[in-house]
């Protein structure tokens, strides 16, 4: 019995993990774990069923365990028929064999085993390894191959198997193996002599170079390279001399190591393989190696093709090949969450512990500057990088494949790109090269340190590389906005019922109105709150005029100063319209705007159907219609709720952010119809107020009210254009400045102000409008600012395309790589805009005009309507 | 070939020194006969830590980088005849950071390596001998070890 659990050993060594696999799974037993995992599992049971065998449970048992030997036994049958048929013939004897069928004997005509062994010999024995390439899978004999570090031990089999061939290849993947004029040599030890000392040994051997082959070494990219590896070398992959080596060939002495002879290989040092082309020659050749050392080597002779660094670049996998992006940011959170594994992260200098971040340094072990493409090696658990490139072109020369910060070895197979810090990287290509800290938290957001970067990317940034949600900071006034917007929102539901009903009619009838009438009402109070909270932050940036009303009246007195704001802005933006109403306008551009309408409702209608987010958009566009059409304006105010819930719920989400930058034309029809629509419940709201001001005013309001059809007409145009031209956007405030100008009302004149200034914050170039923010200011700045970005990441990513009804319906389904995109498109378009703010400089027209003339992107019909704006501005 | 790979590394422990380095060290590269730098040959001086008995000498330290490097680390070569235990007679420092198979990778910086070896001097290692006059000095006599390395300290005064 003793006898067939140690046979059973031997075969279960012999086995691969896919056999190991069948056994375990006929035994109803676990598959996962290493090769060795599985065979304990085996032999365990094994040894479980011998030992109840002692407690005399009798011929049951014994079957038991007699069918496991027997599943082991037709495995290793299996194996063996395809490598080796004489094995066979093999019979087990014993007390054991009455309880085996009689096997038949195999076909001796079995196709043979491909066995290449360093001894020369083709035989096949009962201890063999099989290589693991896929593409080798040659078998060893387990004596020949597995040398044990102190002779007379066993060694042990390790985990993964390579032949010689295989360890080559990997050592030096800048050479391509192309023949092997000279198979791998053994070169064993004959022992010491009594006082210890190895005794000189040489091995002679000579080697066929047909005409062909010679042909071929000749050829530049090719070289006949003779090459040595230490069989039982802790590094896998790497050649390696021996002790006191020397070469030759056809009698020519070539030299294997630049070290002493005396001096061993070090376990970070390589060993390079000599190029012997020149000392070959067409037929026979011989080639002599003589060392002094004890322990046992193989070498050979090969055709190598050289690989360029490009090309061994390309075997890397791709950042989407390699691994995910959830498993990179797992192992950075798992570094961060510990202090102890943090200092991995650090790859140069000390690392730097602050409040609730660690500073990690994007420098490139070897370059010394800051990392391209973050590399690593999949095994290492330590989230440190380095430059792929310049490791990739610093082994072209030293041939270590090691990782340059932990010190493992691997192979280039082991090789991949590092999905969390290339995205870093990636971002700040763009950046001075002075820049190369990060702050990361441990959930994984970042920022860039230093003042050389830029204003965004010293925010704080998803671990995806976009930004975090800047109202992070009034979380109280987020959640009580969040309850306003979804009691908006049925409210909003049950308005929509009752507008639709009207629209087949088309009749204004009094019963009808008098039902609106109330959820207009608590419609009305839900924006005024929302519209109250956006004031607080306008309010930061008014000028002194309106700062000092604030401070001489009490507070109810200061709700109509709010409103008074709001009156100017409204004033400002109508009167804005009808200014440009008073040009010409050709037909062409007329119904440019309408098509872009219609193309944005059926955008519109097909988010409809895929997200809730997206329900708010409908209702706004009917109140579109419907006032276009000259409906009243009651419908319009009941749209604003849900144009405002949807302004907020972009700034909220990162996929509300994507959906509007995927959507270019939508994004920018709802964000013009927010913003012109935004002054209207204000005019609804102060139509119930007593103040006489206010009543004029909505009066005068309400005949510009009447040019409505027009109006929206043009705000489309307006913001197409923001969209295609960025610096269009100045010509827009010019006209703003002029047309305040020609107003008599001084009551609008003084408004203008605060127009004037809440437009600028979307240029942070700005500098007189930034020496006046105060710090509490900037937040609401910085809105402004990231949505003006935002728009710019539109005009850059979508260009002029409409987008399909199926192409919005797929936006959900956004594949990783292209998410891995948008940083990219996100850190082009905000530098650009960078670089037309700066060139812009001072605010003068000629500059303004140069920047319009100097980025002509699209060839649009609408251009000679800039035109006539420049000609006003010159006037 | 990859020796791009260690002269741009070498420019980039330039620029790094220049931007902050400790006081009293001095490390820039060989100027050679025409006039430009020489990046795979940097001369040093080491200043000796206050408070020892090294104190008041600045010791002259060549770094010699191979098309290896940051591979392979450097080899720092004090005078020949320097006298520690650690340095050889032909003056190479014999440090394990400076050790391929040891302590070396190739994170570390010159300034690292400066500031290794500054510590080496009044911290022989004696389990690892490289002379044979500093190494029985200093396990036999220290006394006469520490009046030679005073006297040392004399011989390399500051350069003014």
């Amino acid at each position: 019995m003793a006898d067939l659990v140690s046979s059973c050993k031997d075969k279960l060594a012999y086995f691969r993990i896919k056999e190991l696999k069948d056994i375990l799974n006929q035994l109803g037993l676990p598959k996962q774990g290493k090769k060795q995992d599985l065979i304990d599992r085996v032999l365990a049971l094994l040894t479980d069923e011998q030992g109840q065998r002692h407690h005399g449970w009798g011929r049951k048992n014994s079957l038991t365990k007699e069918a496991v030997a027997k599943i082991v036994d037709d495995t290793y049958r299996k194996m063996q028929i395809q490598c080796a048929p004489d094995l066979a013939t093999r019979s087990h004897s014993g007390s054991d064999f009455s309880f085996r069928p009689i096997e038949e004997a195999y076909d001796s005509f079995q196709p043979e085993a491909k066995v290449r062994c360093i001894c020369s010999s083709t035989m096949v024995n009962d201890s063999m390894i099989q290589c693991e390439d896929q593409r080798c899978q040659v078998w060893q004999h387990l004596n020949c191959v597995l040398i044990p570090d102190k002779p007379g031990e066993s060694a042990e089999v390790p985990p993964v198997f390579y032949c010689e061939l295989c360890r080559l290849s990997r050592a030096d993947p800048f050479w391509v193996t192309a023949g092997n004029p000279l198979l791998p040599v053994k070169f064993v030890s004959s022992g010491v002599t009594n006082d210890g000392t190895s005794v000189p040994q040489s091995v002679e051997k000579s080697f066929q170079l047909s005409r062909s082959d010679r042909e071929t070494v000749q050829r530049q990219e090719y070289d006949l390279q003779v090459w040595c590896m230490l069989l039982n070398d802790k590094v896998q992959f790497r050649m390696q001399w021996p002790q006191y080596a020397e070469l030759h060939v056809n009698g020519i002495s070539v030299r294997v190591v630049t070290r002493p002879g005396s001096q061993l290989l070090g376990i970070n040092g390589r060993d390079d393989g000599p190029l012997i082309t020149t000392c070959s020659r067409e037929g026979i050749n011989k080639i002599c190696l003589s060392r002094v050392d004890a322990r046992t080597f193989c070498f050979g002779v090969r055709i190598a093709k050289r690989r360029t660094v490009a090309q061994v670049l390309n075997l890397v996998p791709k950042e989407a090949e390699g691994e995910s992006f959830e498993h990179a940011l797992a192992r950075v959170r798992r570094c961060l969450g510990g202090g102890d594994t943090a200092e991995n992260a650090d790859s140069d200098s000390d690392l730097e512990v602050v409040a609730e971040s660690v500073t990690v340094n994007l420098r490139c072990p070897n370059s010394g500057s800051r990392m391209r493409i973050a590399g690593r090696f999949k095994p290492c658990i330590h989230m440190g990088c380095f430059d792929l490139e310049t490791f990739v072109e610093l082994n072209q020369r030293s041939r270590k494949w090691q990782c340059p910060i932990c010190l493992k070895n691997y192979s280039l197979e082991s090789l991949m790109i590092d999905p969390y810090f290339n995205r870093i990287t990636s971002l700040l290509r763009n950046c001075n090269e002075d820049v190369n800290e990060v702050d990361v938290k441990p959930d994984g957001s970042w920022r860039v340190k230093g003042d050389a970067a830029s204003r965004e990317l010293s925010q704080w940034h998803m671990p995806d590389g976009t930004l975090c949600n800047p109202k992070e900071d009034v979380k109280p006034a987020m959640q009580n906005g969040n309850e306003q917007m979804m009691e908006g929102t049925s409210d909003g539901q049950k308005s929509l019922k009752i507008g639709i009903k009207r629209n087949p009619n088309g009749i204004w009838e009094v019963s009808s109105k008098a039902d609106d009438k109330k959820p207009s009402v608590v419609g009305n109070r839900m924006q005024n709150n929302s519209g109250f909270r956006a004031l607080n932050n306008i309010m930061h940036m008014s000028n002194s005029p309106t700062s000092s009303y604030r401070d001489g009246e009490d507070p109810s007195v200061n709700q109509e100063s709010n409103r008074h704001v709001d009156l100017s802005l409204n004033n400002g933006n109508n009167e804005f319209d009808s200014f440009s109403l008073n040009f010409g306008q050709a037909c062409n551009t007329d119904d440019r705007p309408q098509q872009q309408h219609n193309a944005t409702d059926v955008i519109v209608l097909s988010d409809s159907d895929e997200e809730n987010d997206a329900m708010v958009c409908p209702p706004a566009v009917y109140d579109n219609t419907t006032t276009a059409n000259g409906s009243g304006f009651p419908f319009t105010t009941n749209g604003i709720g849900y144009t405002e819930r949807y302004q907020e719920d972009a700034g909220v989400g990162t996929s509300g952010l994507g959906l509007l930058s995927n959507n270019v034309d939508d994004f920018e029809m709802n964000n013009w119809q927010m913003h012109s629509s935004y002054q209207q419940p204000e005019q609804g709201f102060q139509f119930f107020g007593n103040d006489t001001d206010v009543h004029n005013t909505f009066v005068g309001s309400h005949n510009s009210f009447g040019l409505a059809p027009n109006d929206y007409s043009l705000d489309c145009n307006v913001g197409v254009e923001e969209a295609s031209v960025t610096p269009a956007l100045s010509v827009c405030r010019n006209s703003n400045e002029m047309h305040g100008s020609l107003v008599d009302n001084p009551l609008a004149l003084v408004g203008d102000d605060p127009s004037l200034q809440i437009f600028l914050p979307s240029q942070p170039s700005s500098v007189p409008l930034q020496e006046e923010l105060s710090e509490r200011a900037n937040a609401p700045n910085g809105v402004q600012s990231d949505d003006w970005i935002s728009l710019t990441l539109a005009a850059g990513g979508g260009g002029n395309e409409e987008p399909a009804p199926a192409d919005v319906n797929s936006q959900p389904q956004i594949p990783s790589t292209e998410t891995g995109i948008e940083p990219l498109t996100d850190a082009a378009s905000a530098f650009l805009s960078t670089n037309i703010e700066r060139r812009s400089g001072a605010d003068l027209n000629p500059r303004r005009i140069e920047n319009i003339f100097s980025h002509p992107r699209q060839p649009r019909s609408v251009r000679p309507r800039l035109c006539l704006s420049i000609d006003t501005d010159s006037e | 070939m990859s020796g791009g790979i260690a002269r741009g590394r070498l420019a980039e422990e330039r620029k790094a020194w220049r931007k902050n380095h400790p006081h009293g060290f001095v490390a820039k590269p060989e100027t050679m006969a025409d006039g430009s730098a020489n990046l795979m040959i940097w001369h040093c001086t080491i200043p000796g830590k206050q408070g020892t008995d090294w104190e008041g000498g600045y010791y002259p330290l060549t770094l010699h980088f191979s098309e290896d490097y940051p591979s392979k680390p450097p080899k720092c070569k004090f005078p020949q005849g320097f006298f520690h235990p650690n340095v050889y007679p032909s003056g190479t420092v014999c440090l394990s950071i400076l050790n391929e198979d040891s302590g070396w990778r190739p994170a570390i910086t010159v300034k690292q390596i400066l500031v290794g070896i500054q510590d080496l001097l009044d911290q022989p290692n004696p389990a690892d001998p490289a002379q044979t006059d500093g190494y029985h000095i200093f396990i036999q006599d220290k006394p006469e070890y520490k009046r030679r390395v005073r006297v040392q300290a004399k011989q390399y005064p500051a350069l003014l």
